[in-house]
């Protein structure tokens, strides 16, 4: 389980990191969490491995006029330890929480996390429920998506052409994320259930946001269609949940099963919030 | 030295080092094969076991999933560089004392975690014993791994 | 707690840090420095790395293998395909004249056709280990993939493709066993049940894994193998029979083991296939196995199944069990097949008196990775009797602790000869379910249940007494008809300086071996145990024994050592006894000086200046006593020795997610003498993880044309610390064997029986329908939950 031979480039500037990745075969690594694994049992041979980690604008936690922007090298550790997430976008710093230990959590960045997007990971289902855009970049230039678009659930059938889990083309690779800030009054509740084993990675994530006045989203991840939202009275039972997630059987939980934990943490998460109504 | 090899300056145990690596070569087998830094072991080479948890910029981080080259510009210690860190003395009289280890091949990343935990504050015993669930041990059933970190927690807690 | 007993015919006090004492490890200093050398740590100059190209079907016919492309890549110092290295080595034969069980071989690399997903058919040895993987890559192998046999009852039904051309079929052995008349009594009885259970297959996975290093010494013709094993000797036997090589141009080494289970117990195909390379080569190759090899191709085990048919009366004494026993043993035999099933057959009567008895057991082949021995074989023995107990409570509606009072032998019937011919004696089996039962306080626990459960919470209580077989000794292996010995030896010297050394051939995988051996021959000489010097796995340093497996260390190991180093001192106190003019049995050894009995005072001898005397003034001893202070002693034990422990679970599960709380978990475990109680107990916490996990999550899958499913860590959901239970509450209870040294019994895998029975009966409790398969996951016990049959998908 070593690293097939690969050319490799630590470039300062996005500008040279984006004309690196336009080579065909050419793969962003930031912080290696999902990516080397997948190097180490060759499951991928990139030509070149462009590391991310100089480029300093991809870098940072600022507050805009219309949320909070996120850079992509943005660890998950960051994620934590920063005091306007905690403040203002409590449901990301929960969610963060739950992702894998405190090694990953030093390593695993929010951009690498929202590429890979692998079902039921926390922070993707964490972004759709909190309306987040994600800001793309590529030599072309640059695109704004809301996270529910970039991850699939809504809009493209719950499928990207050539089997990719995003809307992520050729080249392009997240800036950035601007995350809204809830409003007054809203609440919010973050639960998962992970597989077996230490490696603790969702089967099954839920995020539920309830802001005065408006819908409440309920996000559930793990399923192939990235994460979906359903509407507070949705009947969906398991196996529409199962459908619409497109979620696959695994040696150890079949979809329906994951359904039924689907079901059963909405419901935690409704329970566990509550919205109070100003008027 | 060749195309696929690039400069790495880090330091490691303190000791500043500087030397060509092959690109695709791991972290894991920098400390290990190049260095003889042999304390932490591979037990996955997938992030998951925690036996290669070494400290990077003093953060618990797993070596198999990093490549060498990653490491430039970082300050890394691995079980060796601990030998003066009183803490970490500590944690190794009470898995001693509490019977935490058997074969001993998980120890050295359950150590460097736990001193990893206490360097970022971490107040419990129980939040320790948290993070250290992403460590895998095969022999002990975990139940003295426990108990000498809830121990060694306690004890912290009566000196301060 | 700890009752310590004494150890019998010590013939002195107990000596500080001896025997039944928790001293600390001394293991432990390197380990926790980092200054251990596992395998890996080894440094060699010029050494040369061996991967291996493994199958990616589960049964092909290899049309061809293409290695010129490997060949030519740089690094690259061979790549050998199986007929190649077959011209070096010979095949594995396991052929023992057993009744029913056909011969076997298995070459070291796959000829003519793969078996299962993993099954080596090339070694590619590269001055590098990246560059050997790029290498690997590129060797060709074009394969005619043939239908796979996966499931075992398409070998009974002989319906499935062979698996070994060069049998008849796909059913390795057949066997049965017959006491009393059970049809007769099942024909008669007032009440029978049938009853099913099915394990599903795990492996061991050691957190390190496989792997040797071999470097071959042209000059003196002779092999050096550094490996984990957990038996050097015959290990070492094996290696030079298949390299055709005489025993002593091989010397096996092992360094520090990160753990084996039953997984470092042979000689492997890989580490004759690098063995092989190292000589053709004439320098060192190391292979190092990874996870994902490890995984798909170091050893299987458990896929067991049994089900029974018990008869019993109205008052739940139970009168007969037929049981029918298979196992899904893969595509090779690295043992003979009856190895583990047997033991199972073998202990479903466990502590109950019933006598009318039989099994039939067989074992099939299949394409999926061989079979062996993991940590208790025979763990599921537990949960097949206790299951059974259980059944028979719920048809009779009595308490389940009721039934098996009822059935339960008491310790005025012992001896008794079990329903399968195995001799109880010196068991406690009544007296660790009195005192289980009573420390989980069983009555008021369940009132609590019948309350949680009036609130709608599923709470269960399972109960499971254990008897463990612990150490083989060579009675039962003829008996089984399995070749081999049950003995095992030490060598004990005080060195001319007085330096004691002891070496067995135990080999520690992480036991403590070298503590717990310096606590023994400190106890059997009267040394202080740190001036014990132990050393182990070393072949060019005698004794030839058996090495490490079940629960012998103690008993086969430990007591081995106890009666040399006892000779020893008798030749000792003989010597002084001579020379001070006092009668030997007013003299006693302690802390390494010659004391008079009578008054306790140190008379002017030391152990040390005897040994002076032993070796540089030989004719100052006694007439007829030899030069030197050396004891060889081989030892075998009684054709089995037995430990028994009860355990009681408390479980709560959770039916929206079907997940289980373990709440509580009781022990009452009677090991005998134990020789240090804190590593007992460590290993008694190791076994209980290993049986929770299977009961609760291993598992190794196959795809339905045989890819292995779980071939990383992040889909073998190896149980972690989070996922184990909180506390444990032991009671010890210490009844000497009165045929062993020092009344030593042995353990460390009751804890893997008791846990399975223990846990999965509270499961079942709590649920309140019959479990009859593993593992207990999440999804499976919302099936139960929801009366939905397994694979429908509704």
């Amino acid at each position: 389980m070593k690293p097939p031979p690969f050319h490799y480039h630590r470039p300062d500037g996005l500008d040279e990191a984006l004309a690196l990745l336009a080579e065909p075969g050419a793969v962003a690594l930031a912080g290696g969490q999902d990516l080397v694994p997948l190097l180490n049992s060759r499951r991928i041979r990139p030509s070149t491995v462009v590391d991310l980690g100089a480029v300093e604008a991809l870098r940072g936690i600022t507050g805009e006029r219309d949320g909070i922007r996120l850079g992509a090298l943005t660890r998950h550790r960051d994620v934590l330890d920063s005091v306007v997430v905690r403040d203002r976008l409590a449901l990301l710093h929960l969610a963060a929480g739950h992702i894998g230990h405190g090694a990953i959590r030093n390593r695993g960045t929010l951009g690498g996390s929202c590429a890979s997007a692998l079902p039921g990971a926390e922070l993707p289902t964490a972004l759709v429920a909190l309306g987040a855009s994600m800001h793309l970049v590529s030599t072309g230039g640059r695109r704004s998506l809301p996270a529910a678009t970039f991850f699939g659930g809504q809009g493209f059938g719950g499928q990207f052409l050539d089997g990719q889990p995003t809307a992520l083309r050729q080249g392009e690779v997240v800036e950035a994320v601007t995350v809204p800030v809830p409003r007054g009054g809203a609440s919010w509740s973050f639960a998962e259930h992970t597989r077996r084993g230490a490696f603790k990675f969702p089967l099954i994530s839920v995020a539920v946001l309830r802001t005065p006045g408006a819908v409440a989203r309920i996000v559930v991840g793990g399923g192939a269609a990235g994460p979906i939202t359903i509407e507070p009275d949705d009947p969906a039972g398991p196996r529409q949940l199962a459908d619409r997630l497109a979620l696959a059987d695994e040696p150890q939980a079949g979809r329906l099963y994951k359904a039924r934990i689907a079901r059963s943490l909405i419901e935690q998460c409704w329970r566990s919030t509550e919205v109070t109504e100003t008027p | 030295m060749t195309p696929d090899e690039r400069d790495l300056a880090c330091t490691v145990n303190g000791t500043a080092v500087r030397m060509p690596v092959p690109v695709r070569r791991l972290l894991s087998d920098l400390l290990r094969e190049d260095l003889g830094l042999t304390a932490l072991q591979l037990g996955c080479e997938d992030g998951v076991c925690g036996a290669c948890t070494i400290l990077l910029d003093g953060d618990p981080v797993r070596a198999c999933t990093m490549l060498a080259v990653q490491a430039d510009g970082h300050d890394l210690v691995t079980l060796e560089g601990l030998q003066d860190d009183p803490f970490a003395s500590e944690a190794k009289r009470a898995f001693s004392q509490a019977h935490a280890l058997q074969c001993g091949f998980c120890t050295s990343g359950m150590l460097t975690t736990l001193v990893g935990c206490r360097r970022a504050g971490c107040d419990s015993g129980e939040e320790a014993l948290h993070e250290l669930s992403g460590n895998l041990c095969r022999c002990t059933g975990y139940l003295n791994i426990r108990r000498a970190v809830r121990t060694l927690w306690r004890e912290g807690e009566a000196q301060r | 707690m700890t009752a310590v007993l004494p150890g019998q015919d010590l013939g002195q006090a107990h000596v500080p840090g001896g025997i039944g004492q928790s001293v600390g490890r001394r293991e432990d200093l390197r380990l926790l420095e980092g200054h251990s050398t596992y395998l890996g740590d080894l440094r060699f100059a010029d050494l040369a790395e061996a991967v291996f190209v493994r199958s990616e079907h589960a049964h092909a016919r290899i049309r061809a293998i293409s290695a010129e492309a490997a060949r030519a890549q740089p690094g690259v110092l061979a790549v050998v395909t199986g007929h190649e290295l077959a011209e070096w080595v010979s095949p594995l034969r396991v052929a023992p004249v057993i009744d029913g069980l056909q011969p076997m071989s298995m070459p070291a690399l796959a000829t003519g056709k793969v078996r299962f997903h993993g099954d080596p058919v090339a070694i590619v040895v590269a001055t590098d280990r990246y560059l050997a993987e790029d290498a690997a890559e590129l060797v060709e192998v074009t394969y005619e993939p043939l239908p796979a046999v996966l499931d075992m009852r398409e070998s009974l039904a002989g319906t499935a493709p062979l698996v070994d051309e060069a049998l008849q079929s796909n059913v390795l052995c057949d066997q049965s066993f017959v006491n009393g008349n059970p049809q007769a009594v099942i024909d008669v009885a007032e009440h029978v049940l049938t009853v099913s259970f099915a394990q599903q297959r795990q492996t061991h996975a050691p957190l390190e894994p496989r792997g040797c290093v071999a470097v071959w010494d042209r000059s003196g013709q002779r092999l050096t193998l550094h490996t984990g094993t957990q038996v050097p000797a015959p290990y070492r036997t094996s290696i030079a029979g298949r390299l055709g090589v005489a025993e002593h141009q091989v010397k096996v080494v092992c360094p520090d083991v990160g753990g084996s289970f039953g997984q470092k117990l042979v000689a492997y195909r890989e580490d004759v296939a690098v063995a092989a390379l190292a000589r053709q080569l004439g320098r060192p190759v190391r292979w190092r196995e990874d996870r994902r090899e490890n995984l798909l191709s170091a050893l299987h085990a458990r896929e067991d199944e049994v089900d029974l048919e018990v008869a019993f009366t109205s008052e739940g004494v139970v009168q007969a069990v037929r049981a029918r026993l298979r196992s899904n043993f893969g595509a090779y035999s690295y043992f003979p097949g009856n190895y583990m099933l047997q033991v199972i057959g073998m202990m479903i009567p466990g502590p109950y008196r019933f006598q009318d008895f039989e099994y039939d057991l067989k074992v099939l082949l299949s394409n999926k990775c061989p079979a062996g021995p993991y940590r208790a074989p025979m763990a599921m023995c537990t949960w097949v009797t206790e299951g059974m107990m259980d059944a028979v409570a719920r048809e009779l509606g009595m308490d389940p602790v009721r039934v098996r009072e009822v059935n339960l032998l008491t310790e005025s019937e012992l001896p008794y000869q079990s329903a399968a011919g195995q001799l109880y004696e010196d068991i406690t089996p009544t007296r660790t379910f009195r005192r289980a039962v009573e420390a989980f306080g069983y009555e008021r626990a369940r009132e609590e249940q019948a309350k949680a459960r009036a609130g709608g919470r599923l709470v269960g209580i399972g109960v499971a007494s254990v008897i463990e077989p612990t150490t083989y000794g060579s009675a039962f292996y003829k008996l089984a008809g399995i070749p081999g010995s049950g003995h095992e030896a030490a060598l004990v010297r005080i060195a001319p300086s007085g330096v004691v050394s002891v070496s067995t051939g135990l080999m520690s995988t992480g036991q403590g071996y070298e503590t717990m051996l310096a606590q023994v021959v400190s106890e059997g000489l009267g040394v202080p145990p740190a001036t014990v010097h132990v050393l182990l796995g070393d072949t060019d340093v005698p004794p030839y024994g058996m090495g490490s497996r079940g629960s012998r260390g103690a008993t086969a190991g430990g007591g081995v050592a106890l009666l040399a180093a006892q000779d020893l001192r008798r030749k000792l106190l003989g010597i002084a006894a001579y020379r001070l003019g006092i009668d030997v049995t007013h003299l006693a050894v302690a802390d390494g000086r010659i004391l008079r009995v009578d008054t306790g005072e140190a008379t002017e001898l030391t152990v040390r200046d005897i040994a002076t005397i032993a070796y540089t003034d030989p004719t100052s001893l006694p007439p007829g006593v030899e030069p030197g202070l050396e004891v060889l002693r081989a030892y075998d034990p009684p054709p089995m020795t037995f430990s028994n422990s009860c355990h009681l679970c408390r479980v709560e599960i959770r039916p929206e997610l079907g997940t289980v709380e373990i709440s509580r978990y009781v022990v009452a475990e009677d090991a005998g003498q134990l020789i240090n109680p804190m590593m007992a107990e460590g290993q008694l916490h190791g076994a209980l993880a290993l049986g929770f996990a299977g009961t609760l999550q291993e598992q190794v899958v196959y795809s339905p044309d045989g890819l292995n499913l779980t071939d990383s860590f992040r889909d073998y959901p190896f149980l972690a610390l989070d996922e184990m239970v909180g506390e444990l509450e032991l009671v010890h209870c210490g009844t000497p064997n009165r045929r062993t040294p020092g009344g030593m019994k042995g353990m460390s895998e009751g804890g893997v029986m008791g846990g399975i029975a223990a846990l999965t009966l509270a499961i079942q409790d709590a649920l309140g329908v019959p479990v009859d398969r593993l593992p207990l996951t999440g999804e499976r016990i919302c099936r139960l939950i929801d009366g939905i049959a397994e694979g429908s998908d509704s």
